[in-house]
C-alpha cells in the first residue's frame, strides 16, 4: 500500500490523526486551537483564533467591568453591556462551531484519501490517466453522451496529442480532467492525476489542484487574460493563490517566467496591460501563467488555432522547449495534424466520443490503421512545395491539379479590377489607412487567393468589393464599372452580380429564417421570379450543394457548421452571380468537412464559371483552389502572381517565412522543415 | 472497411467521415423545430409562468365579463356606480363565506354609499389591465422605432435620438406622468388618453435596449450578407434585426406592463390618474385607506388585486426571458431551492461523497 512514492509524499506532508474528533473538540473549546495544534493549518487556525478573540471575547471582557460597576443609576448602560456581551458570546459560539466543523472536515478526508491512494497504488505512474471515462450532458430534450468510455494515459514529460473533429469529445475529456465539466454534465469512470483521483474531489480540493498540479492553456489568447489587470497582477495572482511566491518574490519570478517564454524586455513589459501585447505574445503570457506553479501537467486546448501560422510555429517551438526544460507532461488537444506531427510523442484519435486509435505519432501519421484516421489525413489540404526536403511520401500523394483555364484568361472579360486601391477605416472622424496601393484583376472563371496573416487587410479588400466599406482612394471596377462612382440604384444592380460567403457558419445565416427563405432571399431582394420559381431555384441549389431538398423547412440551428457553409454558398449562387467573394469560408470548419466544402466549391466554380476572390490564411487551401495568389502584409502587397510561382519559387522573404511555417502531417519531414525554418529565419537575421 | 473486425458494426461506426455522419443525421427522421417552437416549448414548461398565465387569464376574463365593458352588459347584478335604492347588506362587510353561502350578494362587501365593491374592483382591474396593455404597446412601438433607427443608421441620427432619450430619462418619471396625467384627465374615452400619455413617457428603456441589440446584430455576418446582396435598410431592420431582437422586446414589454400598472396605481392614489366617476385599483386603494379602521376590506381587496396582477405579469416575463434566452435559465442545480438558500447543498454532497468512500471498495464509481 505504501510502496508508491506518491502515497509516501502525501503521508509526509499531511499529519495523520487517530480521530477527526480530537481537533474538532479542541476547536470547539477554543476556535482555531484544533487547527493550530493538531492539524498544523497555521493560516486558518490563526485567523479563527484572532477572529474569536476580537469579535467574541473582546467585547465581553470590555463589558464585564461596566456590568460589575454598573449601578441602578445607569440602567441603560448596563442593559447595553448585557446586549453586547450576549451577542458577542453568541457570535463566539458560532465561530467555535464553524472551527470545529472545519477541523473535522479537514481531518477526516485522510481516511478517504488513503483509500483512494490504495486504489491507485497499483496504477501506473502516469501524470494523467483516464480509465473508462464517460461524460453525458442533460440537455433540454434528451441526454447526450459526449464521451463514451475513453481510456488513455499521459506519462510525465510526454506530449500526448488528442486529435479529433468537432463533436469528438476531445475538449470535454480535457475539461473532465480539470473538473471543469459544466453543471449539467455527469462524469463516470476514473481520472487520476499523479495517482490522485480527480473525479472524487470536491470543489475545494479541485481548486487547490488547478494551477498547481495541472494547468490549462486555452484557445483564445484574447479572452484568456483579464483586460483591466496588468500582466504582473495576473501572473502574481497565479502564484499567490497557490502560495508559491508572494509580493516582490512573485514579481521577480514573473519577470523570469516572461523571459522564459520569450517576451522581450520583460522587466518593463510585465507592468503593461494585455492589450499592449500582440496575439502571439498574449498566448506566451498565458503559457507563462500556466507554468507559474510548476505544474506536472499542462492541458493545452487548441493553443495555436486562433494564431497566425508563423506565430503558431513560434508557440510550438516554445512549448517544445518548455517541455524539455521543466519536464512537464502536455496533453495537446488539436485538430491540426501538422501540429501533431510537430509536437506529439503519442497520438490519441477520437471520433464521436470514442477513441478509435492510439499509438506513437509515427504509427498514427505514417501508417494509420483505422479508416477514420486515414480519412482525416487524406482530408488535410496539402501544400506542394518544391523543396529539397520532398520525401517520397509526398510525391506519391500528389493529387490531380484543379482545372486551370490559364489560356482562357487572356480572352475572358475582367470581372473585378482594382487600380491603386486604398481603403481606410473611420475612427472618430479620422480615416486610418489599412490597405494601400493594391492592384489586381480577376478574369471571369478564375480564382484569386488573397493570403495573409491577421491584420494584413485581406478581409478589408473583400469588404470593399462587397460595398460594405467605402473606397478611400483609387478605382474598384466591377465588370468595368467603377464602384465608388456609382449611384445607389446602380450599386444595387451591381450587387446582384456579387455573391458572398462569410467565415463564421454560426453567424452567417439568420437564425429566424428557414433554409428555403435564406437561399431565396437574394431573389426576393432583387425581385427576381415568382415565389414558385424561387422555391424551385432553392431546391436546385440544394441539389447543387448536395443537401437533401427536405432541408428547406429546417432552421440554421439544426445544421452543422459545414452544412451551414454549404447553405451560404447556395445563397451566394442563387442569382447566378459572375463574382463570388469568399471570406475564409472554410477556416471555421473541421478538416474533413473543409475537404468536402472545397471539393464542392471547385465543382461549382467549374459549373458556374464565376470569378472569385478567395480570402484565406491557409496556404494549402489556396494551393488547392486558386489560379493567382496575392500575398499581403500589413495592408501592402508583398508578392503577387501565378500560384506555382508564389508557392514553389517565392521571391520575397515574407512569403518564404509564411511557407516555411506551415506544418505538415509527417513527423520526420516536419522535423526537417522545422530546422530549415530556423535556418531561414537565421539567414534573414530574425533570430 | 476496417482492418480490425468490429463485432458491433453499427451504422455510426461504419461511417468514418464527419460530414457523412452529419448528413445522415440530417436525413434521418427527426422532428424539426423552428426557433419559435423551441421558445414556446420552453415557455410552456416554465411552471411559475404557466400558473401566472392561468391566474391572469381568469382575472382578466372575470374582470371583463362580470361588469361588462362599454355597451356590453356583464353577468354581475350590481353596477360599479351607485345604483338607485341600494341597500346596505351585512353592514357593508364582505358576504363571502358568511352564513353558509359561497359568495352572497356582495362578496367583497360594500362601501359607505353603499356601492358594491366586487363590481368596483372588477371595473378597476379592467382599467388597470387596459392601461398596462396600451402603454406597453405604445411605448414599445416608439421605443423600437427610435432604438432601431438610432442603432442601424448611427452617426448624427443616433446622437440626436439618443440625446432626446437622455432628456426624457433625466426628468423623473413620476413628474412627467403626473403632468401628462392631469393634462389628459378630463379627455373622453378614459383611460385611453392616460395610457397613451404614459406610453409617451415610458419608451426610453425600450429604445435603449433595442438600440443595444441592434448594435450587436449589426456586426453579425448575416446582416453583412444582406447588405451585400443589396437589401434596403428597412428590409434589414424589419426582417433580420427585429425578429432576432424579439426576445428583448417581448420581455421588456411584459415587465413594462407590470411597472405601468403600479405607476397608474400610484398616480390614481395621488389623485392625478383616473378621475371619478371612473374607477381604478389605485383610486380604490386611496379611498379605502380613509376607511381602513372601519372597513379594512376596502383597502385590502384592491391592493391584493394590484399585487396579484403585477406578480403574475412579472412571472410571465420571467418565463418569457428564460424561454428566449435559455442560457439564463435556472434549472437543476442552478435553481435556487431551499437547501441552496440555506447553504446546505455542498455539505450534503460532501457527506454523500464521504459515505461513498467510507464503504471502502476501491472500484466504486462516483458520480
Amino acid at each position: 500500500m505504501s510502496q508508491s512514492p506518491v502515497t509516501e509524499d502525501n503521508a509526509a506532508t499531511r499529519p495523520r490523526t487517530s480521530s477527526p474528533w480530537i481537533p474538532a473538540a479542541l476547536s470547539l473549546v477554543v476556535p482555531g486551537l484544533g487547527q493550530l495544534v493538531v492539524l498544523k493549518e497555521r493560516d486558518l487556525g490563526l485567523k479563527l483564533l484572532i477572529a474569536w478573540l476580537v469579535i467574541a471575547l473582546g467585547p465581553t471582557l470590555v463589558m464585564t467591568p461596566l456590568r460589575l460597576s454598573g449601578t441602578q443609576v445607569n440602567r441603560a448602560a448596563v442593559t447595553l453591556a448585557d446586549t453586547v456581551a450576549l451577542s458577542a458570546i453568541g457570535i463566539g459560539l458560532l465561530i467555535a462551531a464553524y472551527a470545529a466543523v472545519m477541523a473535522y472536515r479537514s481531518a477526516s478526508p485522510e481516511a478517504q484519501e488513503a483509500v483512494a491512494e490504495a486504489a491507485t497504488a497499483k496504477a501506473p505512474e502516469a501524470a494523467l490517466s483516464f480509465q473508462d471515462v464517460h461524460v453525458s450532458f442533460a440537455t433540454e430534450f434528451s441526454t447526450v453522451e459526449a464521451v463514451k468510455g475513453v481510456s488513455f494515459d499521459v506519462m510525465p514529460g510526454e506530449v500526448v496529442a488528442v486529435v479529433g473533429e468537432s463533436g469528438s469529445g476531445k475538449s470535454v475529456t480535457s475539461a473532465a480532467a480539470m473538473g471543469l465539466v459544466p453543471k449539467n454534465g455527469t462524469v463516470t469512470g476514473r481520472i487520476h492525476l499523479n495517482g490522485v483521483e480527480v473525479t472524487a474531489m470536491d470543489a475545494g480540493q479541485l481548486r487547490r489542484l488547478r494551477g498547481s498540479e495541472v494547468s490549462m492553456v486555452f484557445q483564445e489568447p484574447m479572452t484568456a487574460l483579464n483586460p483591466v489587470l496588468r500582466v504582473s497582477d495576473q501572473l502574481k495572482e497565479a502564484m499567490e493563490v497557490h502560495g508559491v511566491a508572494f509580493g516582490k518574490d512573485a514579481l521577480a519570478k514573473g519577470v523570469e517566467l516572461l523571459e522564459l517564454v520569450g517576451i522581450p524586455d520583460p522587466a518593463r513589459r510585465i507592468s503593461e496591460y494585455p492589450h499592449q501585447f500582440s496575439g502571439g505574445q498574449r498566448q506566451r503570457i498565458v503559457i507563462a501563467m500556466a507554468i507559474a506553479c510548476n505544474p506536472s501537467m499542462i492541458i493545452a486546448d487548441e493553443p495555436t488555432t486562433a494564431l497566425d501560422v508563423t506565430v503558431q510555429a513560434d508557440i510550438l517551438d516554445l512549448l517544445r522547449r518548455l517541455k524539455e526544460e521543466i519536464n512537464t507532461a502536455i496533453m495537446l488537444i488539436t485538430h491540426n495534424m501538422g501540429v501533431v506531427a510537430d509536437m506529439a510523442d503519442r497520438v490519441v484519435v477520437m471520433f464521436q466520443g470514442q477513441v478509435v486509435e492510439s499509438g506513437t505519432a509515427e504509427e498514427i501519421l505514417l501508417s494509420p490503421k483505422h479508416p477514420y484516421t486515414r480519412r482525416l489525413l487524406e482530408a488535410m489540404p496539402k501544400l506542394h512545395q518544391k523543396t529539397v526536403l520532398d520525401g517520397p511520401a509526398v510525391e506519391t500523394a500528389a493529387p490531380p491539379e484543379p482545372v486551370t483555364p490559364s489560356d482562357a484568361s487572356a480572352t475572358a472579360e475582367t470581372a473585378i479590377e482594382a487600380r491603386d486601391l486604398a481603403l481606410a477605416y473611420k475612427h472618430r472622424g479620422k480615416g486610418i489607412r489599412v490597405v494601400e496601393g493594391v492592384n489586381f484583376s480577376v478574369p471571369r472563371g478564375e480564382i484569386l487567393g488573397l493570403v495573409g496573416e491577421s491584420g494584413s487587410g485581406k478581409s478589408t479588400i473583400a469588404k470593399a468589393v462587397l460595398g460594405l466599406l467605402e473606397v478611400d482612394h483609387g478605382e474598384l471596377l466591377i465588370r468595368g464599372r467603377n464602384l465608388p462612382a456609382l449611384s445607389r440604384k446602380e450599386r444595387k444592380a451591381v450587387r446582384k452580380d456579387i455573391g458572398v460567403v462569410f467565415q463564421d457558419p454560426a453567424a452567417s445565416l439568420d437564425p429566424r429564417f428557414p433554409i428555403g427563405d435564406i437561399i431565396a432571399e437574394p431573389m426576393v431582394v432583387h425581385k427576381v421570379g415568382s415565389p414558385k420559381d424561387r422555391k424551385e431555384r432553392a431546391a436546385e441549389l440544394l441539389d447543387a450543394v448536395k443537401l437533401p431538398r427536405s432541408v428547406t423547412n429546417r432552421y440554421p440551428h439544426e445544421l452543422s457548421g459545414g452544412q451551414r457553409q454549404r447553405i451560404s454558398i447556395a445563397r451566394a449562387l442563387s442569382l447566378s452571380p459572375s463574382i463570388l467573394i469568399a471570406d475564409e469560408p472554410t477556416s471555421a470548419l473541421d478538416v474533413s468537412v473543409q475537404a468536402r466544402v472545397l471539393e464542392m466549391f471547385i465543382e461549382l466554380q467549374e459549373q458556374f464559371e464565376f470569378a472569385c476572390l478567395f480570402v484565406t490564411h491557409d496556404l494549402a487551401v489556396v494551393d488547392q483552389l486558386a489560379n493567382q495568389i496575392m500575398v499581403l502584409e500589413k495592408g501592402r502587397v508583398v508578392e503577387q502572381g501565378e500560384k506555382h510561382q508564389i508557392l514553389r519559387e517565392p521571391r520575397r522573404d515574407y512569403t518564404k517565412r509564411l511557407l516555411a511555417a506551415a506544418p505538415v502531417p509527417h513527423p520526420q519531414e516536419q522535423r526537417e522543415r522545422r530546422e530549415a525554418r530556423h535556418q531561414l529565419l537565421a539567414a534573414q537575421g530574425l533570430i | 472497411m476496417s482492418n480490425e473486425p468490429t463485432p458491433d458494426s453499427e451504422l455510426e461506426q461504419q461511417m468514418v467521415d464527419l460530414a457523412e455522419v452529419e448528413d445522415a443525421k440530417l436525413t434521418s427522421d427527426q422532428k424539426s423545430y423552428s426557433q419559435n417552437q423551441l421558445i414556446r416549448r420552453r415557455f410552456f414548461s416554465h411552471v411559475p409562468a404557466m400558473i401566472s398565465l392561468v391566474v391572469l387569464s381568469i382575472v382578466t376574463i372575470v374582470a371583463f365579463t362580470s361588469v361588462g365593458y362599454g355597451i356590453i352588459p356583464g353577468w354581475w347584478q350590481h353596477p360599479f356606480r351607485l345604483p338607485q335604492g341600494a341597500q346596505l347588506v351585512n353592514n357593508g362587510q364582505p358576504t363571502m363565506f358568511q352564513d353558509g353561502q359561497l359568495f352572497g350578494p356582495h362578496p367583497f362587501g360594500q362601501d359607505g354609499l353603499p356601492r358594491d365593491i366586487f363590481a368596483r374592483v372588477m371595473r378597476g382591474t379592467q382599467q388597470s389591465l387596459i392601461i398596462g396593455a396600451v402603454v406597453a404597446l405604445v411605448s414599445s412601438v416608439i421605443g423600437i422605432l427610435v432604438g432601431a433607427i438610432a442603432g442601424y443608421f448611427r452617426g448624427k441620427v443616433e446622437s440626436i435620438l439618443m440625446t432626446l432619450t437622455d432628456f426624457v430619462i433625466v426628468v423623473p418619471l413620476l413628474v412627467i406622468a403626473a403632468i401628462l396625467g392631469s393634462y389628459v384627465s378630463d379627455m373622453p374615452f378614459a383611460p385611453f388618453p392616460l395610457a397613451i400619455a404614459l406610453g409617451l413617457a415610458l419608451w426610453t428603456g425600450m429604445a435603449r435596449l433595442v438600440r443595444a441589440e441592434v448594435l450587436s446584430l449589426r456586426e453579425k455576418e448575416y446582416v453583412a450578407a444582406a447588405i451585400a446582396m443589396g437589401a434596403s435598410p428597412w428590409r434589414i431592420i424589419l426582417k433580420h434585426m427585429l425578429p432576432n431582437a424579439v426576445g428583448v422586446i417581448i420581455v421588456n414589454a411584459s415587465f413594462t406592463v407590470a411597472a405601468v400598472i403600479l405607476l397608474e396605481s400610484v398616480l390614481s392614489y395621488l389623485g392625478m390618474g383616473i378621475q371619478a366617476p371612473e374607477v381604478s385599483l389605485g383610486m380604490l386603494v386611496s379611498q379605502g385607506e380613509a376607511a381602513i379602521n372601519t372597513r379594512p376590506h376596502l383597502f385590502w381587496i384592491p391592493g391584493l388585486f394590484i399585487l396579484t396582477i403585477t406578480l403574475c405579469v412579472n412571472f410571465i416575463g420571467d418565463g418569457l426571458r428564460d424561454a428566449f434566452d435559455p442560457r439564463q435559465q435556472r434549472k437543476g442545480d442552478r435553481r435556487p431551492g431551499l437547501r441552496q438558500v440555506l447553504g446546505l447543498r455542498g455539505f450534503a454532497m460532501s457527506q454523500q461523497r464521504r459515505g461513498g468512500a467510507g464503504t471502502g471498495s476501491p472500484g466504486n464509481n462516483q458520480e
